[in-house]
């Protein structure tokens, strides 16, 4: 496997960047087929604007992940309980199905 | 879905102590889902409550082995967008529009005289952050959602939103570009930008 050591600033083609742009997010999400992901990690590494634009969208999906997280109330377990214990005495008859649309 | 699972043999109080276990660990990580899907605490408390209804009477259709998580997101999601859909009569299905191409990088390295892309960032406020997810358009939220605090594979949300893949990725990088947007147009509107030129607004 090639091992590109230092990075450095020399100015790539912009239709690479372009494409390697195009499938940043799809990168990032770590949904890329292994050689697109081995490409683009070489770009990465030798393209600092890249470099760069990939930090700051790995930056963001990290600050939604942290603002966008909640505890549930408390007293919401026990309803939740209280509900799967009404349910299992009343459960012998009529599952409804989950997978209808109505 | 196919039966056949151990879980029909079980008592319904052995049912109940499996799933109790199994699922209700998830009840913060959906509770968090629901009150973005709702935009609304007790909407949220009350969706969060039917799911676990619905998850626990077809539990024994759950096939042991596979990803618990993902089929209560599946449930919740569904419970959503069908009590959703008698409440508006119509999902928005959002149109493409002009700005899908909105990156909020650009739009900070554009308007900062420094490389201050991250710091503009960490500058925004929890109530921006959730704010501007819970203001994208409902398909736009839960895909964004399911994919950036979930972390959940293109192929799970295709499974969990009942749509293909593509449409998974298209909803992701539309949302996305929408989200940014919001984001860049609060960042400005605080002055932590230098940018004379306001993100647009959403029609």
């Amino acid at each position: 496997m090639p091992e590109y050591s230092t990075p450095h600033d020399r100015t790539m083609p912009d239709d690479e960047c372009r494409e390697v742009l195009e499938d940043l997010q799809a990168f990032l999400d770590a949904e890329c087929v292994p050689d697109l992901e081995q490409s683009i990690r070489i770009h990465l590494r030798e393209c600092s604007p890249c470099l760069n634009r990939a930090d700051f969208q790995v930056e963001l999906k990290a600050l939604i992940a942290s603002k966008c997280s909640e505890r549930a109330p408390s007293g919401l377990v026990e309803k939740v309980l209280g509900s799967l214990r009404a349910a299992s005495r009343t459960s012998s008859t009529g599952r409804s199905d989950l997978w209808s649309d109505g | 879905m196919n039966g056949g699972t151990v879980r029909q043999d079980l008592t319904d109080e052995e049912r109940r102590v499996v799933f109790t276990r199994d699922a209700l660990p998830y009840l913060d990580q959906l509770y968090s889902a629901a009150l973005r899907y709702t935009r609304n605490p007790a909407d949220a408390e009350d969706l969060v409550q039917e799911a676990f209804a619905k998850a626990y009477s077809a539990f024994h259709q759950f096939q042991p082995g596979t990803n618990l998580k993902a089929w209560l997101y599946r449930i919740l999601t569904n419970t959503y967008i069908n009590a959703y859909r008698k409440e508006q009569r119509q999902p928005r299905e959002v149109s493409a529009d002009a700005n899908e191409e909105f990156t909020l990088y650009d739009r900070i390295a554009d308007s900062t005289s420094k490389p201050a892309e991250v710091e503009v960032l960490e500058r925004l406020t929890d109530d921006e952050v959730k704010k501007a997810l819970s203001d994208l358009p409902e398909q736009f939220r839960i895909a964004v959602y399911l994919a950036d605090v979930e972390g959940f594979r293109y192929a799970e949300i295709a499974e969990i939103m009942d749509t293909p893949i593509g449409t998974v990725m298209s909803r992701l990088h539309r949302g996305r570009a929408a989200l940014q947007k919001a984001l860049y147009s609060y960042a400005s509107a605080r002055g932590l930008t230098t940018d004379p030129d306001p993100a647009p607004t959403e029609d």
